[in-house]
C-alpha cells in the first residue's frame, strides 16, 4: 500500500456535540456500511455505550475514499474515549494518528473536555481541522463559535466546514479537508518493525486482540513478536483491519491500522502505549509516550448475597480480560463479608465496571465509598498508601497525612462564575487563576482534592451552572491536608465499610450530613437505630431511625389473594437490595450517603 | 385433580350513591339503567351455577345497598336458588341508604348477616373520607336490623384517617363495643393511588401512630370480650365471619361481577374491573392464573397466619401430602428463633409481635423453594 494515500485520523467532539453521527455519515459517504446494516452510531459497540451515549472502548475502521483529486484513499478512523478518565487511552490514539477533526456545536461552542483533547491532539502534533456542527438548528451561532474557536485554540477556523452530521450537508467538504490537510504517515517502511498498541479486545477464541497502528516497518502472519514494555513474546497467528467488520489480511503495512492476534492469553502482556516489535532483530527505541496507568480511585465490591463471592470473582476476571486498567484484590470487611477492593481509572470506569457486573453477570453488589489513596506518613518516618479508610492505622502513629490533588479547569459562562467558585470553595478548592475567554465566558483554575471530587463534583457543577459548564483535570500530586478518619456507627456498632477520610474542618458538617441522610435512606425496622459519626472514637453528630412498630396489611381485600401477594413480592424485592449488617438491613444507596455534602 | 365444588361465592356490586375518597374498588354512580343490566348479566353468570348450593354467600361492592328496592329484590331472588341450608348469607350495607323497607327484603330473602359501614362516629371525619351517613344513621339501621331479627351484625371502622387522633378512635370503639354487635371488622387506611386521596397524594400517617391504632383497638376490643381472631377482624366467641374464614383457609370460592377474585379448582381468577366490557362481553378475566403446587402451598400460609389461631397443621398435610414443616423448614426456624412463630400440637400460629410483622415472616416464607409434595 501506498503510503502518499494514507490518511489516519480521530474525530475529537464533546459529548453530544456530534461526534458518532459524522463518523456514521462518513462510513455511509465512504460506502463502507451498507444502508441495511447501518446501526445507527457504529463505532460504539458495547451496549452500556449506546445507552450512556459514551464511548469506552476504541475502536478502528478502514475507508476507502474516492477524492476529488481523482485518487482513491484509505482512511483509518480512530475513534476515543470521550470521557476524562480515559485521558491516558485518548493520548494513545490520537497517537496513533496525523490529524483529528475537531468538531464544535455550532449553540454550544468549545467546552473544557473538548479543549483538553485538543491539547492532546496538539501534543501529539496532529494536523486539527475545526468542523461546525449542527448549523441546520435554529439556535445556530457559526460565526460566533469560530471566533471562539481562534480566540481560544488559535486555529484558524474561518474556512472551516459548517456541516451538519445529521442530514449529511458539507460532510464532504469534511472528507476533502482530510486528504488535503491531514499528512500521509512518515515512517519506514523498511525499518525493524514499530507498532503502537492503542487498544486491545479479549475474544475468548482468539484471545487478545491488539489494536495497532505501524508506525515503522511492517508485520505479517507467522513473525515473532515482542511486547517491549511488559517484554512478552509472541508469534503472529492472524492480522487484518476492521471496516468495521473484522477482514483478515496476511500483512499490515507502514503508516496502516489493524489488529493483531497472536493466541495472547493474558491482556497483562498488552498494555496500551506499549510498542510492538520483532523477537529478534527488532527496534531498539520503544516508541515515546508510554506510561503504566495507576488507579485513581478504589471501592469495596461485595455481593449482597455472600454465597456468590465466587461469581463475583470470576466475573471481574473476565472484566479484566477486556480492560486491563481494572484492578482488584481480595479483602475482608467485618460488615460485608468477603470481597473485592477495586480500582478504576475514574468514576466513570467504576460506573461502567459495577453497571457492566450487575447486567451482564446477574449480580446484586454492594460498593462502598469511592476513595483515592492517601499517604499517611508515621511518625517513625515510613509512608502507608491507603486506598481503604478503615485501614488508616491509629492516629497516634501518624505524623501527618497528604492527598492527591488535581489541577481542575473549569469553563462557565461569566454569570456563573459566583456558584463554582462557592461549589469548588466547598469542595476545599484552591484558587490559581480566573482568564476571561471571550466577552462571556470564563476559565476557572482550581486546585480540587481528588477525593472531594470523584463523588458527584461533575453532577454539582452542571447543577450549579444549569449544565453551561465543562471541566476537566489531570492529576497535579500529592499537598499535605489536615485529614482524620471518619467513623459511622449503626446501632452503637462501627461499620468498617463505612468509614471515610475527611478534612478536620469540615468533618462537622459532614457527620451531621451523612448520619441525616442515611437516616432517610435505612428503612425504619423492629427496632430504634441510632446512626453516629465518629471521630477518635469521639462521636460528633447523631439521628437515630425510630422503630417500625408493625409490617403487616390490615386492608380490606377479603379474597383478592393477588394483591396481597404483589404487596409481599414488592417489599422482598426491596428486601434484596439489602445488605445485612449486623443486626440492621442496609440498601445499597446508603453505602454511598458517606460522600453527602452539608446541604442535602 | 379433583374437582371439588366450592362452597362459597361472592358477588359484587359495583353501584355507589357516592365515591368514597379512600375507595379503589370497582365501583361506579348508581344508575339504574345500568344496574338492570348489571343484574341481567348477573343472571347469566349464576345461571352457570344451577343446581349448587353455597354454604357462605357474601354480597359486597361498592354499595350493594344502593340498589333500588325492585332491583334488590330482583338480586336477592336470583340468589335464593343457591342458598343452602345452612348458609351464612350476608349482605354489605351503607346506613344512608338502608331503608327499613329493604331491610325486612333480605330478611324475606335469606340474609341474615348484615355488615354496615359505620367506619367513624365523628362527623368531621365521614365528611373527609366523603360518607354520607350521619352517626344516627348507623344507630338507626342497627336498631331496625334487630328488630327484623338480624343480630348478627358486623360494623367497619377505619384508623389512620388523616387529622384522626387516637381520642378520636378511642370514641369510635367505645361506640361499636357499647352496640354489642357480634362483629367488628377494623381496617387501616391505605392510600391507594387509583382513590381520590392518592390522587389529591393525600399522605399516609406515620408507622408508629399506626401502631398505636392498631393496638388500642386489640386493647378495648379483647377487654370487652372480642377474640382478634384474624388481622383485621374481632368476634364475640363463636362469631367469625364463616364467608370470609373460607379465604384465610384457603378454600375455594365462586366469584361474580367485575373485579371480583374467584378461586376453583386450583385455578385463581380476577372478573374484568372493565363495568363497560363486564355487560357487553362474555367472561372476561383480568387475570387468570394455574396454580402449581408451590403456589398454592405458599397461598395457603399466606392466608392461613393472619388468622390468630393460625394453620392447623392437619389440614396443612392433608390438602398437601406432606407436612408444613417439610416443606418450609427454614422460614419456620428462622421464625422460630425470633419468637414470631409458635407452635402446638395441632397449629403454627404467629405470636402477637409475629403477627404485626407478618409481611416479614412471610417474605421468609416466599423465598424458600417447597419441595414438591
Amino acid at each position: 500500500m501506498n503510503q502518499k494515500y494514507i490518511r489516519n485520523f480521530s474525530i475529537i467532539a464533546h459529548i453530544d456535540h456530534g461526534k458518532s453521527t459524522l463518523a456514521d455519515r462518513i462510513l455511509e459517504m465512504t460506502k463502507t456500511v451498507d444502508n441495511r446494516e447501518m446501526m445507527e452510531q457504529m463505532l460504539d459497540t458495547l451496549d452500556l455505550e449506546r445507552e450512556r451515549g459514551i464511548t469506552i472502548k476504541l475502536n478502528a475502521v478502514q475507508l476507502k475514499y474516492m477524492a476529488n483529486d481523482g485518487n482513491e484513499y484509505t482512511f483509518h478512523l480512530i475513534d476515543t474515549p470521550g470521557h476524562v478518565d480515559f485521558t491516558y487511552e485518548v493520548s494513545r490514539s490520537l497517537a496513533a494518528c496525523e490529524g483529528a477533526v475537531l468538531v464544535v456545536d455550532a449553540s454550544q461552542g468549545i467546552e473544557a473536555q473538548t479543549l483538553a483533547n485538543v491539547y492532546l491532539a496538539l501534543d501529539n502534533n496532529l494536523e486539527i481541522i475545526p468542523v461546525i456542527n449542527k448549523v441546520d438548528l435554529p439556535a445556530a451561532d457559526p460565526l460566533r463559535v469560530i471566533e471562539e474557536i481562534e480566540n481560544v485554540i488559535g486555529l484558524e477556523a474561518v474556512n472551516a466546514p459548517q456541516i451538519s452530521a445529521k442530514t449529511g450537508l458539507n460532510v464532504e467538504q469534511v472528507l476533502e479537508a482530510i486528504v488535503a490537510r491531514v499528512p500521509a504517515p512518515q515512517g519506514d517502511p523498511d525499518a525493524p518493525l514499530k507498532a503502537l498498541v492503542f487498544d486491545s479486545i479479549y475474544d475468548s477464541y482468539r484471545g487478545v486482540i491488539a489494536y495497532v497502528r505501524i508506525k515503522e516497518g511492517s508485520v505479517k502472519i507467522g513473525d515473532k513478536i515482542r511486547f517491549m514494555a511488559t517484554n512478552a513474546y509472541y508469534e503472529i497467528v492472524e492480522c487484518g483491519i476492521r471496516t468495521p467488520k473484522e477482514v483478515k489480511r496476511s500483512s499490515l503495512s507502514c503508516g496502516e491500522v489493524g489488529w493483531i492476534a497472536a493466541s495472547i492469553k493474558s491482556v497483562k502482556d498488552v498494555h496500551v502505549g506499549d510498542t510492538i516489535t520483532f523477537a529478534q532483530n527488532g527496534a531498539i527505541e520503544p516508541l515515546p509516550g508510554y506510561r503504566t496507568l495507576n488507579s485513581m480511585v478504589f471501592c469495596g465490591l461485595y455481593p449482597i448475597e455472600s454465597n456468590r463471592y465466587n461469581d463475583l470473582r470470576d466475573a471481574l476476571e473476565k472484566l479484566q480480560l477486556n480492560d486491563a486498567s481494572l484492578k482488584y484484590e481480595a479483602e475482608t470487611s467485618q460488615a460485608l463479608g468477603f470481597g473485592f477492593r477495586c480500582g478504576f481509572l475514574g468514576l466513570l470506569h467504576m460506573d461502567v465496571v459495577q453497571e457492566r457486573l450487575e447486567r451482564e453477570y446477574n449480580l446484586s453488589l454492594i460498593a462502598t465509598a469511592p476513595s483515592v489513596v492517601y499517604h499517611a506518613f508515621m511518625t517513625d518516618g515510613s509512608m502507608i498508601s491507603v486506598d481503604n479508610p478503615s485501614l488508616l492505622p491509629d492516629v497516634q502513629k501518624i505524623h501527618h497525612m497528604e492527598e492527591p490533588f488535581v489541577k481542575a479547569t473549569i469553563m462557565v459562562p461569566t454569570e456563573y462564575v459566583g456558584p463554582v467558585m462557592e461549589l469548588c470553595q466547598k469542595k476545599r478548592g484552591i484558587y490559581k487563576e480566573m482568564i476571561a475567554v471571550d466577552a462571556g465566558r470564563m476559565h476557572l483554575h482550581y486546585l480540587l482534592p481528588l477525593g472531594e471530587i470523584v463523588y458527584d463534583f461533575f453532577d454539582r457543577l452542571k447543577s450549579a451552572t444549569r449544565g453551561y459548564a465543562s471541566y476537566d483535570y489531570e492529576l497535579d500530586g500529592y499537598y499535605e491536608s489536615k485529614l482524620v478518619k471518619m467513623d459511622i456507627l449503626l446501632n452503637s456498632e462501627v461499620v468498617d465499610a463505612l468509614s471515610t477520610i475527611v478534612h478536620r474542618d469540615f468533618a462537622y458538617g459532614r457527620g451531621k450530613a451523612i448520619t441525616e441522610k442515611m437516616r432517610k435512606l435505612i428503612p425504619r425496622q423492629q427496632f430504634e437505630i441510632p446512626i453516629q459519626a465518629a471521630i477518635n472514637n469521639k462521636i460528633i453528630a447523631r439521628s437515630d431511625i425510630k422503630a417500625l412498630r408493625k409490617n403487616v396489611l390490615a386492608k380490606c381485600y377479603g379474597g383478592d389473594i393477588t394483591r396481597k401477594k404483589k404487596l409481599l413480592e414488592k417489599q422482598k424485592e426491596g428486601k434484596k437490595r439489602m445488605k445485612q449488617v449486623g443486626s440492621v438491613e442496609v440498601p445499597q444507596e446508603a453505602f454511598m450517603a458517606v460522600l453527602s455534602m452539608d446541604e442535602d | 385433580m379433583e374437582q371439588n365444588k366450592a362452597k362459597s361465592l361472592y358477588i359484587h356490586i359495583p353501584f355507589c350513591q357516592h365515591i368514597c375518597e379512600y375507595c379503589d374498588f370497582v365501583r361506579v354512580g348508581y344508575h339504574q339503567d345500568l344496574a338492570d343490566r348489571f343484574l341481567k348479566r348477573c343472571e347469566q353468570d349464576l345461571s352457570l351455577r344451577q343446581g349448587e348450593t353455597f354454604e357462605t354467600i357474601y354480597i359486597g361492592g361498592g354499595t350493594p345497598s344502593a340498589l333500588s328496592i325492585e332491583q334488590l329484590k330482583t338480586l336477592l331472588m336470583l340468589i335464593r336458588p343457591f342458598i343452602d341450608v345452612n348458609c351464612e348469607f350476608t349482605m354489605e350495607a351503607n346506613p344512608e341508604n338502608f331503608s327499613e323497607d329493604k331491610i325486612k327484603l333480605c330478611v324475606e330473602y335469606g340474609v341474615n348477616r348484615i355488615s354496615l359501614g359505620v367506619q367513624s362516629v365523628q362527623s368531621k371525619l365521614l365528611n373527609l373520607i366523603g360518607r354520607k351517613h350521619t352517626l344516627e344513621d348507623a344507630q338507626n339501621v342497627i336498631s331496625l336490623l334487630r328488630k327484623w331479627g338480624i343480630d348478627n351484625i358486623s360494623a367497619d371502622g377505619m384508623y389512620g384517617l388523616p387529622t384522626q387522633t387516637l381520642a378520636d378512635f378511642k370514641d369510635t370503639l367505645t361506640w361499636l363495643i357499647h352496640q354489642k354487635l357480634p362483629h367488628v371488622s377494623l381496617y387501616a387506611l391505605t392510600i391507594e393511588p387509583n382513590s381520590a386521596f392518592g390522587r389529591k397524594h393525600v399522605q399516609s400517617i406515620d408507622n408508629s401512630l399506626e401502631g398505636d391504632f392498631y393496638q388500642l383497638a386489640d386493647d378495648m376490643l379483647s377487654d370487652a370480650g372480642y377474640q382478634h381472631y384474624e388481622i383485621s377482624n374481632f368476634c364475640l366467641p363463636g362469631m367469625e365471619s364463616r364467608h370470609n374464614l373460607t379465604y384465610w383457609h384457603y378454600e375455594d370460592f365462586v366469584a361474580i361481577g367485575p373485579g371480583a377474585a374467584g378461586k376453583e379448582n386450583h385455578r385463581r381468577y380476577t372478573i374484568t374491573k372493565n363495568i363497560h366490557r363486564y355487560l357487553t362481553e362474555g367472561i372476561i378475566f383480568d387475570e387468570d392464573i394455574q396454580l402449581s403446587v408451590t403456589d398454592e402451598m405458599f397461598e395457603f400460609v399466606m392466608m392461613g397466619l393472619r388468622l390468630k389461631k393460625g394453620i392447623e397443621l392437619r389440614r396443612f398435610k392433608t390438602r398437601f401430602g406432606i407436612s408444613i414443616e417439610t416443606v418450609f423448614n427454614k422460614a419456620i426456624e428462622k421464625n422460630i428463633e425470633k419468637g414470631w412463630l409458635i407452635f402446638s400440637d395441632t397449629h403454627v400460629f404467629p405470636s402477637d409481635d409475629g403477627r404485626l410483622f407478618l409481611h416479614d415472616v412471610l417474605i421468609d416464607f416466599m423465598e424458600v423453594e417447597p419441595v414438591n409434595g
